[in-house]
């Protein structure tokens, strides 16, 4: 098992390397990022122009710049930016900004799926799976920008009518928090539930219709019958026998659906202004600002890789078939 | 359910129609205040409180006078911090002298124009080191482009028409005195650094000692020191800036113990942020939806404004049938008469702001002295089609109303107008601008673009449009800024400065070098409507309207207006408070 994740490892590495190098060609190539600058009234002096023009690298060749790039990998320099960043600093907070909303969003999508699947499965053609594949189908047909501005209306009103700030709509945390743990707590939660809702709740819907399916066929096979036969709880069966079995494409499914969660994450950032991954990779395409596009491609690649990896030893966990072969 | 119960209430708040708590269209709407543009809302205010603005960018560098920091964003996060010795009033015309900084700043003499300006002996930086004519030297030094040539500046106007910056009376006493004559000289020394702190980034005695405190010394920290009513006190990078009161203060103010800036990059969230009382004053770029949204709001006042942006369509002259030829100004001048420029207003920003007018000035705006209409009178934006046509005859063009041939017999081919992508706006005004054209016979493709400035300085023969549409800024001092969008360019180039368009006059290249250096603001307005009448008449841009502005905010906050200047609301920002009566 060892040696197949190092293998799984080492395969990853030339297609990563493979996308950022087609990604830097497209962005490079997409426009100047002093535009802006020189379409200025009135525009900045030539020289100044030719300065940012080398501080950015803008007057290497392609090969070159991208080289530079690469090769500076490994000493923690991700390159210049137009933002005037330190990209590798605002990468490491970033990514945490995202991945607290990735994380939680995921895991209460997986739960939820996982209850709406076992409870749709069980009950199948009755008036609850009914309604919960209706449910499922809308939260699937639902834009998540639209969702999230209908959502955050709803805690605007919740707030107004309370007189209290539960619900925050801008921002992963407030600017100045004061008083102890329980109100530092309070705040973070307030900022973190209208979004960890938004993005997931589209998953949530995918999932727990494929929980359903898996769980049908699980539920209709020989030892699951053999299991009820034998006269074992309802419960037991669903949850030790049914669900674990069911689990496992599920993981799979998850897993390939991380790099999805990213891309849902920069539509969530943007509609909470959580300045994350997402808000990152969108200004720096909006100002054909390479470098921070490519460090981005590096790190949501290197999470999916990640994740597929975790994917595939979850996988061996939940079926000591995998784990032996 | 949970997710049931989110469902049902998700439908309650999509049909509820008006968010609830607005208390229905005429008891709980927002209100619009209005009054002159220098006091409105100027009830008195109390000591204490916070407000949180909305800054709609990062702010990418701290030193304002950078390429990089010279964005709205940047230069509003620093007003409160960087003192300047003129600041420019919301009616767009007045330029009012920080009596906190300067007590006086004298013209006198005009041969060799000098300018003495007498330092506030209370005005220090909050280390308490005293402002002084150091500071105003290192000001010019970093910008005349000749003391510092690695400095990155934003603009070298005026600067690099500077003799010498000399202090005397201890410091307290600044003359500069110019090689060339500088109209708007009011301009100058905005933005004051402390020469003190620069000193400590390297030798400011040397180039690079200056372009180092220049380029990074002030521009990639916040600062820590401040010379205005306000001193930063936390930076927390795209989210937002604290400022808090400068205790070394010397001027009047400031009323609130702490200013936020927020940072939202999306236009569409500030209003809910505003009604959530997560921020108390935004301000967006105005949309019909937005202002609708904004109306409902309880406990919210605001000001739609004016802007110095003006919309206008540029013609490009590198393209042979646009060209500056007989025949190029022919099609120019019948397009220009087909257009109804009322009728774009109408469909596009007469929804945010009604009464708007066409502008018809390429310097002026209509607050202005010396504002007069040059296109208007000339025919051009009123909807003639019949006099449209008949100016196509007289140049010899065939296939009027059809297909358009140029009288050389070529057919003129499909024009592109480019506009920026997602600018709702724009594409009508495009879409507009193609049906006006269409009954003469001409072709127009309506193409986004999503870079703008790439678009704009086409470098090559390929260059991306035939009509573009976008906003040049006025100014207070008109020909400083706009006298380069129109002053030819050298031979054999297709664009230079900001003559995007490759327009080139004699008469006018001598009529606005005289407005920039001339010294009388009467003859300098004279020679700007002659220039603006050579514009106007040889078709090459053609003025839209001025775009309006938008400031919205907490009804419990005064002393916060609307204004156009480049430090947007926060050119008084030691004048925001609570209003004493609560709202």
């Amino acid at each position: 098992m060892f040696a197949y994740a190092v293998r799984r490892l080492i395969i990853s590495i030339p297609v990563l390397l493979t996308s950022t190098f087609l990604v830097f060609l497209m962005v490079s190539l997409s426009g100047d990022p002093l535009a802006d600058l020189r379409a200025r009234q009135p525009p900045p002096p030539e020289s100044v122009l030719r300065a940012q023009a080398h501080e950015l690298r803008l007057d290497q060749p392609m090969l070159e710049r991208y080289w530079h790039w690469i090769s500076g990998i490994p000493r923690g320099d991700f390159g210049p930016s137009v933002q005037n960043i330190n990209i590798g600093h605002e990468l490491w907070i970033r990514f945490g900004v995202t991945m607290r909303l990735v994380l939680l969003a995921v895991l209460l999508a997986a739960i939820i799926a996982g209850v709406v699947g076992v409870v749709s499965a069980a009950k199948q053609y009755s008036p609850t799976d009914y309604a919960l594949t209706g449910l499922g189908f809308l939260f699937l047909a639902m834009p998540v920008f639209w969702f999230a501005i209908l959502l955050k209306q709803l805690a605007v009103n919740i707030n107004l009518q309370t007189g209290h700030t539960i619900f925050y709509t801008i921002g992963d945390r407030s600017i100045e928090t004061t008083g102890g743990l329980a109100a530092q707590i309070g705040d973070i939660a307030g900022h973190l539930i209208l979004p960890t809702i938004v993005l997931a709740i589209t998953s949530f819907a995918s999932w727990s219709r494929f929980n359903r399916a898996s769980m049908l066929e699980v539920l209709s096979s020989d030892y699951v019958l053999l299991a009820r036969a034998k006269g074992l709880p309802r419960r037991q069966v669903l949850v030790r026998h049914a669900l674990r079995t069911a689990l496992a494409p599920m993981v799979t499914v998850m897993s390939m659906d991380f790099a999805a969660f990213f891309s849902g994450a920069i539509v969530t950032e943007t509609v909470f202004q959580w300045h994350g991954m997402g808000d990152l990779l969108l200004t720096s395409i909006q100002l054909r600002d390479v470098y921070p596009v490519l460090a981005w491609l590096l790190i949501a690649g290197s999470a999916v890789i990640l994740m597929n990896l975790i994917a595939d030893l979850l996988y061996a966990l939940l079926d000591p078939r995998i784990r032996y072969a | 359910m949970v997710v049931s119960a989110l469902a049902l209430s998700l439908a309650m708040a999509a049909c509820s129609g008006a968010p609830a708590g607005t208390g229905g269209a005429d008891t709980g709407a927002a209100k619009q205040i209005q009054g002159d543009a220098n006091t409105v809302n100027n009830g008195p205010v109390k000591s204490g409180g916070n407000l949180t603005y909305v800054l709609e960018k990062n702010v990418a560098s701290w030193n304002p006078l950078t390429p990089i920091g010279s964005t709205v964003e940047s230069m509003e996060a620093v007003a409160g911090v960087m003192p300047s010795v003129y600041v420019p009033q919301p009616d767009m015309q007045t330029v009012k002298l920080n009596t906190n900084l300067v007590l006086s700043a004298k013209q006198t003499s005009t041969s060799p124009q000098t300018i003495v300006y007498k330092i506030n002996p209370k005005a220090v930086w909050s280390d308490k080191t005293p402002i002084s004519a150091d500071d105003f030297s290192y000001l010019w030094k970093t910008q005349n482009a000749k003391d510092c040539p690695k400095c990155q500046v934003a603009s070298t106007t005026g600067y690099d028409q500077i003799a010498s910056v000399s202090g005397s009376d201890g410091g307290k006493t600044a003359t500069v005195v110019f090689k060339k004559p500088f109209a708007a000289w009011q301009t100058l020394f905005s933005f004051l650094l402390p020469s003190h702190i620069a000193a400590t980034y390297g030798d400011i005695k040397t180039a690079a000692g200056l372009a180092t405190s220049f380029n990074h010394g002030f521009a990639d920290k916040p600062p820590t020191w401040s010379g205005g009513p306000f001193t930063i006190k936390q930076f927390q990078p795209s989210q937002a800036v604290i400022e808090a009161k400068n205790a070394s203060w010397y001027g009047s103010g400031p009323n609130l113990d702490q200013v936020t800036f927020r940072i939202i990059t999306d236009t569409t969230q500030e209003v809910p942020a505003l009604q959530n009382h997560e921020v108390q004053a935004i301000a967006p770029a105005p949309q019909v939806d937005l202002l609708n949204q904004l109306k409902q709001l309880q406990g919210v006042n605001y000001q739609v404004g004016t802007t110095y942006f003006w919309e206008h369509f540029e013609f490009n002259l590198n393209n042979p049938f646009l060209g500056q030829n007989p025949a190029g100004d022919a099609l120019r001048q019948s397009m220009f008469t087909a257009v109804d420029t009322q009728g774009i207003i109408d469909r596009t920003v007469g929804q945010i702001s009604p009464g708007i007018k066409p502008l018809n000035n390429h310097f002026f705006m209509p607050q202005q002295q010396g504002y007069q209409d040059n296109v208007g009178s000339l025919g051009f934006g009123k909807a003639d089609v019949a006099k449209a046509k008949q100016i196509l005859q007289t140049a010899g063009y065939t296939g009027i109303g059809t297909k358009l041939v140029a009288p050389d017999g070529k057919p003129v081919p499909a024009l592109r107008f480019v506009y920026t992508a997602g600018n709702q706006l724009r594409q009508t005004e495009g879409t507009l601008f193609a049906s006006y054209v269409k009954p003469l016979g001409i072709t127009v493709n309506v193409e986004p673009t999503d870079n703008l400035g790439a678009s704009q300085v086409h470098q090559d023969s390929h260059y991306d449009y035939d009509i573009i549409v976008f906003a040049w800024v006025g100014s207070a001092f008109p020909a400083a800024i706009n006298a380069p969008v129109y002053l030819s360019c050298p031979k054999g180039v297709t664009y230079c400065s900001n003559n995007i368009a490759n327009y080139r006059n004699a008469n006018v290249d001598k009529l606005l070098k005289d407005s920039v250096t001339n010294l009388d603001p009467t003859a300098v307005a004279a020679d700007l409507n002659k220039a603006d009448k050579q514009i106007s008449s040889d078709a090459v841009s053609l003025p839209l309207y001025q775009r309006p502005g938008l400031l919205a905010y907490d009804s419990k906050y005064g002393g916060i207006r609307n204004n156009a200047n480049y430090i947007g609301p926060t050119y008084n920002i030691a004048d925001w408070g609570l209003l004493e009566s609560g709202s």
